[in-house]
């Protein structure tokens, strides 16, 4: 199955257009070597994780 | 929070709309990685596919945690001051049928886009990159886009 670079860029214009990027995306995709943005995802599973466990030592102390 | 605000801890109002274009999102960019490695081979043209996709897949990712942290993170923080220890055990419970499986998701997506990013640095690096890894990294990435995906679904759910 090959998908051609045209539909790619499609693609990658609806998520601009969903979130609302202003063509960000879609610019990016344009660029003869585009940046790859290294920065990690925020880790809020182990945010969330805490924020449950103080939710439950609260209702152990209860 | 009194327990008959339960059926509030998700105001479809507010979630709703974000949380379906995020589902839609995060199906999207699997499909566009599955569709990026089906392409024969992997040369320069593919490796900047590759990043962009990744780069989306961050996009994604950075908007799925912001419902995490405003959909569960801060509803057990909020549970955790209740002084009623019946009506928090409640909230606690209900917030686990969405919110362990989303978190569980989110971890998996996060470890996904990680991955890949790592491959993708070496890869554009050595500007010898392993094809076959690459379609594997890919292949958990866009599994993992499907996951996130139905666990957004779930929180949209509980909203209606």
């Amino acid at each position: 199955m090959t998908m051609p670079v045209t539909e790619v860029l499609g693609l990658l214009k609806t998520l601009d257009e969903v979130f609302d990027l202003r063509g960000a995306l879609l610019q990016a995709a344009r660029q003869a070597e585009p940046r790859l943005n290294l920065t990690p995802l925020p880790d809020e599973g182990a945010a969330m994780a805490a924020a449950r466990r103080r939710a439950n030592d609260e209702n152990d102390e209860g | 929070m009194k327990p008959d605000d339960l059926d509030d801890l998700y105001e479809p109002g507010v979630w709703g709309g974000r949380i379906a274009i995020l589902v839609i999102g995060a199906a999207i960019v699997g499909m566009v990685v599955l569709f990026i490695l089906s392409l024969t081979g992997c040369g320069s043209t593919q490796l900047d596919a590759l990043t962009n996709a990744a780069n989306s897949a961050r996009d994604v990712g950075t908007a799925a945690a912001d419902v995490l942290h405003d959909s569960c993170t801060v509803r057990y923080d909020e549970a955790a001051v209740m002084a009623d220890p019946t009506a928090k055990r409640a909230v606690v419970a209900r917030l686990d049928r969405v919110c362990i499986p989303l978190g569980q998701a989110y971890d998996a997506y996060r470890a996904a886009h990680a991955a890949i990013v790592t491959a993708l640095q070496v890869a554009v690096a050595s500007q010898q990159p392993n094809a076959v890894e690459l379609a594997v990294l890919g292949q958990d990435l866009a599994t993992a886009g499907q996951r996130l995906s139905r666990a957004l679904a779930a929180v949209g759910g509980s909203a209606r």
